[in-house]
Formats: C-alpha cells, sequence, structure tokens
C-alpha cells in the first residue's frame, strides 16, 4: 500500500502511483485539516504531485530521499504565498531549493 | 510487489502485444516507416524501464532488438520472415522473462545465458546490413528526420528563457565551468506534458526528474489552482522547468516522446552564471535570497505553540537584513509588523513587508538585467500553442472523463445489484399476501405499483452496471495474428486471418475466458482443418486458405465462430474413432446422426489426426472449449461440410451476472432449466408416446426424441408411470441432442443470478447451482448435460 490513510495523515511511501490520486484527492476534499506524511516515499506520480499543491496540504513530513525532497519543498511550500499567480515568476524560491539537485542527478539516467 | 515493478510488468506486456502487432503488420507493409518506428519505441521504451530493475539478461535482449530494429529504420537492413522469426523469438522470451517476473519477481536461471544467445544473433544481422542507401520508405524516414532537425535549428538559437534567472546562485555557480572548451552543455528545459498525459500512462514528474543532467527544477501549474473539490486530478496541468548539465541532444533524445511538449533553450552559463558585479551586488543577492526563505517560512502554516516563535525568529533575521542593507528607515516598518504579526499570531504582516522590500530590491535587480548580454527579454514568451492549450483548459465542456476502477468494485457493485434484483421479487409476493392474508387490495394494488417502478429501476441500474463491465472482444482477438503466422509458417501452410466484429462488446470476464478455447479452436482449424497450399490447388481452392474469426451479437448472447475454409470434418471417421477411442459405444455408433457425430470432438480424449503433432492433436483442447462454454453458461455449436470447410460457434451470454431459467415443477420440486438448453414446451397426449423397449419416445415433427421422466430420475415423489391424459414436455437440445423431460406442470421465466454449490453440495454435479427466488425459496437449477448419463 503506497497511501495509508490514518485519521488526518495520509501516509505516501514508495513509488505513489497514478492510481492513488483520485482517492487521495477525495481524502483529503472531506478532511479540510489532514496532513500528509511523505516521510518514505520515494517517487510520486505527476498527478499526484498535482493533488498535494492543488489542495495546498500541509506536509508533516518531508521525504527522506533528497532528490524529491527537492523538488517538493519548492512546489509545496511556495505555491500559496503565490498569490499573484504562478507566471508572476522570480519571487520564489530559497535557501532549500538549493539543497543542490546532485543526489537527482545521480539517481540514474533510465535512458541508456 | 513492488508497484514499480508491477507497472513495468503490466506496460512491457502492452508494449510486446504491440511489437508483435507491429512485426505483422510490417510483413504486409514492409518498410512502413510509421510502425518501424512504433516497434522501435516500444523496445526502446521496456529496454529504458527494464533499467530499474535488476534484469540485466532483459535489458540487453531488448536493447539488441532495439539497435537491429535502428538499422531497419535507416533502411540497411531488411527484414525477411526469417529475421522476424528471429524477433518474435526474442520477444517470446522477454514475454516469459515478464511473467517469470510477475511469478517470482526474477528472471529464470537460464535467462543470461539465453538472453546472451538471441541478443548475439539478433546483432549477428547488423553484420548483414547490406549497407545500401535507404530506399523508398526509408528515405521518408531520413527525410523527416531532416525536417525535425531544421525545425529545431531555429529554437535553439533563440534566446535563453526569461525564467533562468529564478535560479539560485549556486546552481549558477555550479554549471559555470561545465561547458568546457567545447562550449556550453547547459540547457534550460520547459517541459509543458499534454493534459491528458496520464491517461496514456507518462508520469510527466518522473520523465523531469531523471532528465540526464540535471541540476535544478521546478514545477508549477499552468493555471491557477480551482478549489479542492473542482480539481480533475487526472488532467494535467503541470509545467517543468529545468536546468540541465547536458547538451540539446542529449535533453531532446530523453525527452523525444514528448517533443512536442518540450521547449529545449541552450544556456551559456558563462554569461549568466557568473558572479558578476561589485560586492554590493552580491550581498544585494544574498539578502534577497534571505527574504525570500523569510517569505516562504512564514507563508507555511505553523502550529500555533511554534508560530510565535517562527515569527520572532523570521523578524530577527529580517531586521538584520535590513541592517546590512543599511535600509534604516524600514527598521520601524518592521517593528510594527512585528507587533502587530503576534497580537494576530499570523505572520502576514511581516510577509507583506518582507514582500514588498523584496519587490524593491528586485526591482533594481530587473533594472540590472536590462544590460546588454545578460539577461534576455523578460518577457515571458507564450508560443502560441501554449496560449491554446490554455484556452482549452479554460473550457469546461471539453474534459474526457476516464475512470480506472479496480474490478473488484465493480463486481461488489454487480453483487449488490444481484441482491436489489432478489429482493425487488419479493414485492410481488408481498402483494398477493396483502390482498389474500390480509385483504386490503387497495394496499395490494399500491405495492405493485411500486413495484414496477423499482422494477424499472434495478434493470436500468443492472444494464448500467452490466455496461461497465462490457469490453470488446477485440482484447481476445488480438493475440491470433501472431499466433496464426506463426503455427503456419511452421505447419508449411498459408493461412489468412480475417478477423470480423472485433468491436462487439460482450462481458469482461467472459472475453478473459475466450482467449484459451480460441486457441485451441484456430489451432485446430490450422493443423486439422486447412490443407497444405498442394492439396488445396489439387481440391481447386485458393493456395491460401483463410480462417475467419467472427463476433456477433444476437440479442443477450455473443456469436463467437472460427470459420475456416478447410477440408471439413468426416462424420463417419469421427465416429469410428470415437468408437475406437472408447467414448462411443457400440450401440451409440449405429444411431448417432451425422451432425450429432460433429459434437464428438469436444469429448473428452479425442484427438483426430492420425498423428500427434506439436500444434494440436494432444488429445487435450477441444474439451477444454467446451469446459469453458459450459462455465459462462453459453453453448457451442460445429457445422462442417467435406471439403468446404468447418464452422465452430460458439453462443456466449453477454453477461455472465444473470442467467434466465424456466421454472418447471416436478413432483412438488421447483427446478431451474437454463433457457438456452430449451427448445420447446409442448404437452403430448399419453397415447402418442411410443415405448421402444424400456424406453419412451415421441415423435414431434417426425423426429424422434426420446423422453425422460424427471420424477424418476430424481427419485421424487409423484407420478412416474404417466396416468394422465397428456403429458408436460420440455424439448431440451445438449450438444446436439435432443431429449424430452417430462414434468408436472410449466412455470414463467425468471432471471436469477446463478451461484455455484459450495462445501459437500459441490459434488452434486446434477445442478448448476441454486438461485434466490422472490419470495425466499431457493432454487435449484438442473445441470442438463450431467443429466444424461443418468438416463
Amino acid at each position: 500500500m503506497p497511501v495509508t490513510y490514518k485519521k488526518t495523515v495520509a501516509v505516501l511511501e514508495g513509488v505513489c502511483t497514478v492510481e492513488e490520486a483520485e482517492d487521495l484527492l477525495i481524502w483529503l476534499q472531506n478532511r479540510p485539516r489532514a496532513k500528509v506524511n511523505l516521510k518514505r516515499c520515494t517517487h510520486l506520480h505527476a498527478a499526484l504531485l498535482q493533488v498535494l499543491m492543488a489542495t495546498g496540504v500541509p506536509v508533516s513530513a518531508w521525504p527522506e530521499d533528497p532528490g524529491l525532497r527537492v523538488w517538493l519543498e519548492v512546489a509545496l511550500s511556495s505555491h500559496r504565498c503565490a498569490g499573484q499567480g504562478w507566471e508572476g515568476g522570480g519571487q520564489r524560491g530559497g535557501p532549500k531549493k538549493r539543497a543542490a539537485m546532485g543526489p537527482a542527478s545521480g539517481e540514474g539516467s533510465a535512458s541508456v | 510487489m513492488n508497484p514499480l515493478l508491477a507497472e513495468f510488468i503490466t506496460e512491457s506486456r502492452d508494449l510486446l502485444e504491440q511489437a508483435s502487432q507491429g512485426f505483422l503488420a510490417l510483413e504486409k507493409t514492409p518498410g512502413d516507416a510509421e510502425i518501424l518506428n512504433g516497434l522501435f519505441r516500444a523496445m526502446h521504451t521496456i529496454k529504458g524501464a527494464s533499467g530499474f530493475f535488476e534484469i540485466g539478461a532483459l535489458t540487453r535482449l531488448v536493447h539488441a532488438a532495439e539497435d537491429v530494429l535502428d538499422a531497419v529504420r535507416q533502411g540497411e537492413l531488411e527484414l525477411t520472415p526469417d529475421r522476424v522469426d528471429l524477433f518474435f523469438e526474442a520477444l517470446d522470451r522477454v514475454g516469459e522473462w515478464v511473467d517469470s517476473l510477475e511469478a517470482e519477481e526474477r528472471l529464470p536461471p537460464e535467462a543470461e545465458e539465453t538472453s546472451a544467445g538471441l541478443a548475439g544473433r539478433l546483432r549477428g544481422l547488423l553484420s548483414e546490413t547490406n549497407g545500401r542507401r535507404p530506399t523508398g520508405s526509408g528515405e521518408a524516414v531520413a527525410e523527416k528526420r531532416g525536417d525535425e532537425d531544421a525545425g529545431s535549428a531555429p529554437r535553439m538559437s533563440e534566446p535563453a528563457p526569461s525564467w533562468i534567472v529564478e535560479v539560485p546562485e549556486d546552481v549558477r555557480r555550479e554549471l559555470y565551468g561545465v561547458g568546457g572548451e567545447g562550449g556550453s552543455r547547459a540547457v534550460a528545459v520547459t517541459y509543458t506534458p499534454d493534459e491528458q498525459c496520464f491517461f496514456t500512462g507518462d508520469d510527466p514528474f518522473h520523465t523531469a526528474r531523471q532528465t540526464p543532467g540535471i541540476r535544478w527544477g521546478r514545477v508549477e501549474t499552468r493555471e491557477p489552482w480551482p478549489p479542492a473539490e473542482e480539481l480533475d486530478p487526472y488532467r494535467c496541468v503541470l509545467r517543468f522547468r529545468l536546468v540541465a548539465a547536458a547538451s540539446v541532444e542529449e535533453v531532446r533524445e530523453w525527452f523525444r516522446y514528448v517533443a512536442e511538449q518540450v521547449e529545449v533553450h541552450e544556456i551559456v552559463p558563462e554569461k549568466w552564471g557568473a558572479p558578476v558585479g561589485t560586492p554590493e551586488d552580491r550581498a544585494l543577492g544574498a539578502a534577497v535570497e534571505i527574504l525570500r526563505a523569510q517569505i516562504e517560512l512564514l507563508a507555511a502554516p505553523w502550529d500555533p505553540d511554534i508560530r510565535l516563535g517562527v515569527l520572532e525568529s523570521a523578524a530577527a533575521v529580517m531586521e538584520s537584513v535590513l541592517a546590512d542593507l543599511g535600509n534604516g528607515s524600514e527598521v520601524g516598518r518592521l517593528a510594527e509588523a512585528r507587533v502587530a504579526a503576534q497580537g494576530q499570531g499570523s505572520g502576514e504582516p511581516l510577509r507583506g513587508l518582507a514582500l514588498e522590500i523584496l519587490s524593491r530590491l528586485l526591482g533594481s535587480d530587473g533594472a540590472r538585467q536590462g544590460e546588454p548580454g545578460e539577461w534576455p527579454s523578460s518577457q515571458p514568451r507564450e508560443t502560441a500553442r501554449e496560449r491554446s492549450q490554455q484556452e482549452n483548459g479554460a473550457s469546461p465542456g471539453q474534459k474526457i472523463r476516464v475512470l480506472k476502477v479496480d474490478q473488484t468494485r465493480v463486481d461488489a457493485l454487480m453483487d449488490l445489484v444481484g441482491e436489489l434484483v432478489v429482493a425487488k421479487n419479493a414485492l410481488p409476493f408481498l402483494a398477493r399476501k396483502a390482498e389474500e392474508v390480509f385483504k386490503v387490495r387497495d394496499l395490494a394494488r399500491e405495492i405493485k405499483n411500486q413495484h414496477a417502478v423499482i422494477n424499472r429501476i434495478a434493470e436500468e441500474l443492472q444494464g448500467a452496471v452490466m455496461q461497465v463491465r462490457m469490453v470488446p472482444v477485440s482484447h481476445a482477438f488480438q493475440r491470433f495474428p501472431r499466433l496464426v503466422r506463426d503455427l503456419s509458417r511452421r505447419l508449411g501452410k498459408r493461412v489468412q486471418l480475417v478477423m470480423e466484429g472485433e468491436e462487439t462488446e460482450a462481458d469482461k470476464n467472459v472475453v478473459e475466458d475466450l482467449v484459451e478455447p480460441l486457441v485451441h479452436l484456430v489451432r485446430n482449424s490450422l493443423d486439422h482443418g486447412i490443407e497444405s497450399p498442394e492439396e488445396r490447388e489439387a481440391a481447386g481452392k485458393p493456395s491460401e486458405g483463410e480462417i475467419r474469426l467472427r463476433a456477433v451479437q444476437l440479442d443477450d448472447r455473443v456469436w463467437i465462430e472460427v470459420i475456416d475454409d478447410g477440408r471439413g470434418m468426416d462424420p463417419k471417421a469421427l465416429k469410428r474413432k470415437a468408437y475406437e477411442k472408447g467414448i462411443l459405444s457400440e450401440e451409440r455408433l449405429e444411431t448417432i446422426a451425422d451432425e450429432e457425430a460433429l459434437h464428438l470432438i469436444f469429448a473428452p480424449g479425442f484427438s483426430t489426426a492420425e498423428q500427434v503433432s506439436d500444434v494440436s492433436g494432444r488429445g487435450v483442447g477441444l474439451d477444454a472449449v467446451r469446459a469453458m462454454v459450459d462455465r459462462v453458461g453459453g453453448s457451442v455449436n460445429v457445422e462442417s461440410t467435406m471439403g468446404r470447410g468447418t464452422c465452430i460457434r460458439m453462443a456466449l451470454p453477454l453477461s455472465m451476472a444473470v442467467t434466465r431459467v424456466m421454472i418447471v415443477e416436478v413432483g412438488g420440486e421447483t427446478l431451474g432449466v437454463p433457457i438456452e438448453n430449451i427448445v420447446e414446451t409442448v404437452r403430448v397426449p399419453t397415447d402418442e408416446i411410443h415405448r421402444i423397449k424400456c424406453h419412451e419416445a415421441v415423435v414431434l415433427r417426425d423426429r424422434l426424441v426420446p423422453l425422460c421422466r424427471l420424477v424418476r430420475i430424481l427419485d421424487l415423489d409423484g407420478d412416474a408411470t404417466g396416468s394422465g391424459e397428456e403429458e408436460a414436455v420440455l424439448v431440451v437440445s445438449i450438444d446436439g441432442r435432443e431429449l424430452g423431460l417430462v414434468v408436472d406442470r410449466f412455470h414463467e421465466g425468471v432471471d436469477i443470478i446463478l451461484k455455484p454449490l459450495e462445501g459437500i453440495m459441490a459434488g452434486f454435479r446434477l445442478y448448476a447451482g441454486t438461485a434466490l427466488l422472490g419470495d425466499g425459496r431457493v432454487l435449484l437449477v438442473l445441470n442438463l448435460r450431467e443429466l444424461v448419463p443418468c438416463l
């Protein structure tokens, strides 16, 4: 089970696939105060990422996977202050995202 | 199992299937560039995905196949049938390995060796390349590539996109110098995935994360997020921006399947990555970064108990930033904002101030960016495509909604519908009770009215749920082109496969169960039906035989036919064979009709081939066909004309959920008889019943129909002699044989949900199962085929 739903926390683990997106969305819609725990998540499908971004759900634990963490921290913490819209650009990005993309590139490329 | 592996398994199976279809199509239209590209892509995708797992043998084999296909694509190698055979062999091995991955999560031990051998043979083809320049379609490929290059050239020379200014300083610094003497090796990529890409199995986030040489990336939305209730999770509105230390070619190669969704710009880190400017500028840059961090920090939701601390520290940081910048005038405002923030318990006042300061700082920053050679125009560029996508996104009417639902959920729904149907059937009994027992006629009438309403809804509901489970039979048909090709090559026959009505829909389970019997039937037709080309020509037929797979929907049944134009079956030979094998008694041998004899091929242990070939004729097979057809409640029929061909027709229910049975009364018991077996119901005067030795029979429309008294066979209490004036006879057809069942009374036909017998009862083969009637009684449904041996 890549996604486990606890009382107020959805725990995403391992590789979370597109099938989870709708369940997660519905779950989050019904629980405005819920959080997500991404500690053991190594990858989540773009559809899930979208759900997390759109619902603005707070993250109770960030992924241990540094590559993923870099992406998510930027995507999930900045959108709420982006009242001026994403297209405004330029005003975001913090020290966290600078935690170097090195590890992500080291994950190995599938394109042989 | 690791979900990634599970995904790989399903995906690979699909791709392998696609690939074999591609090879088959390629044999018809050799050199078709599109098919070749598709094949190449399929191999490439499997190879790419396999890289995630410890399955080097598989990866290497697919890689070899890909390389050879590339040579074919370049027009350097021709695909002869022999070479296609080699590819098919490779596909089969990969298919087996995928099966083994599913079963044991690892490759079989001999995979390494097999892979090396096959890969070697495949690569051996490369040495056979004729070195000819591409001809015909090959040229088309080359041209197309040329076009692509030409089209992308101007894009490369465009200035880098404006958003790269967001790339943090340290990433720039890192990229600086990556280029070396060969020039820059950094690219900026904007990847705007297609809105429907989730449905094609893409994971844009994964694609983006794995970009070669990625150094920095960000994901954003293309449009403001709707409220969570209106979000469509399966419409992709993300956009990825990345910076990678790689060449344009490498990145294009990586994104080649989504080439039209990606903009790649070569960027020169020297131009934007070098720590330029005066020390003050750099201090300014640092201040900007710090302020941004505070803004993020303040926007994040914090637990109330630590929120004050966060506010405090943010304020302190901002204060020191302001001091650094020598901007004393803001300090007073900061103090105000700090107090306000603490009062409200929210970071908003501080954040507002930080944003304000930041925008002022960036204002001067932006002015600096205008300097020549530093930054490209900061105007966000919007391509026409992007704009149209946004427009599309804005119009609400275009959503395509496809849900992937676990089958168990649909099954659960189906079960509930079944229960609803049974519960609904109780209402007429209730109405009768109201009228007869409680003597309230009005109430009875109203119950009946309500029943009609609920009945209608239940029926519609049932139809709707069944519709969900419907899949086209093409799922079952799709493997046959390959099977027929391989077998006909092996048997040295020439056969054309024609498929008709692939779009006909039937219940998923029916379609899934269809595959195995169809394989047996098609094999059988190929091996026994279709003659060798010489034999055919001698018989005055075209040398190429034809096997036709046809699906037709007829009311609530779907007919699946396997028709060949081969030599047909000889009933006499069948009879003799069956007699020799002990399937047919001597007595039956004399009486059995020719049509009936054809059904002997479905008897267990029957094989007509003189020699057991490796294709079919192992004595198993066709009885499996009948077993499957029985299981889903269908029937199978054979027609054959000597020298002209054979047609085997399976009539299967569209849906297995609801069975229609006729209720008959025998010795005070009610029994159900599946409606598909029933030929007619007749009342026969007692004096028309003939006695032939100890068997009763009746002549109906010039046919002699043996009679069978159910009372006697089932050992029920009742009149077993037939003393009345006439008998109610239910004429049923079992494997082409007609049989008259003598019953006491006919009742109506009902739709039931047939439940198989379980536990101790499972051994009672005489009954196909049970069903709950509306009044709560349990109806036993007869299994007519099992009845015959009891006669």
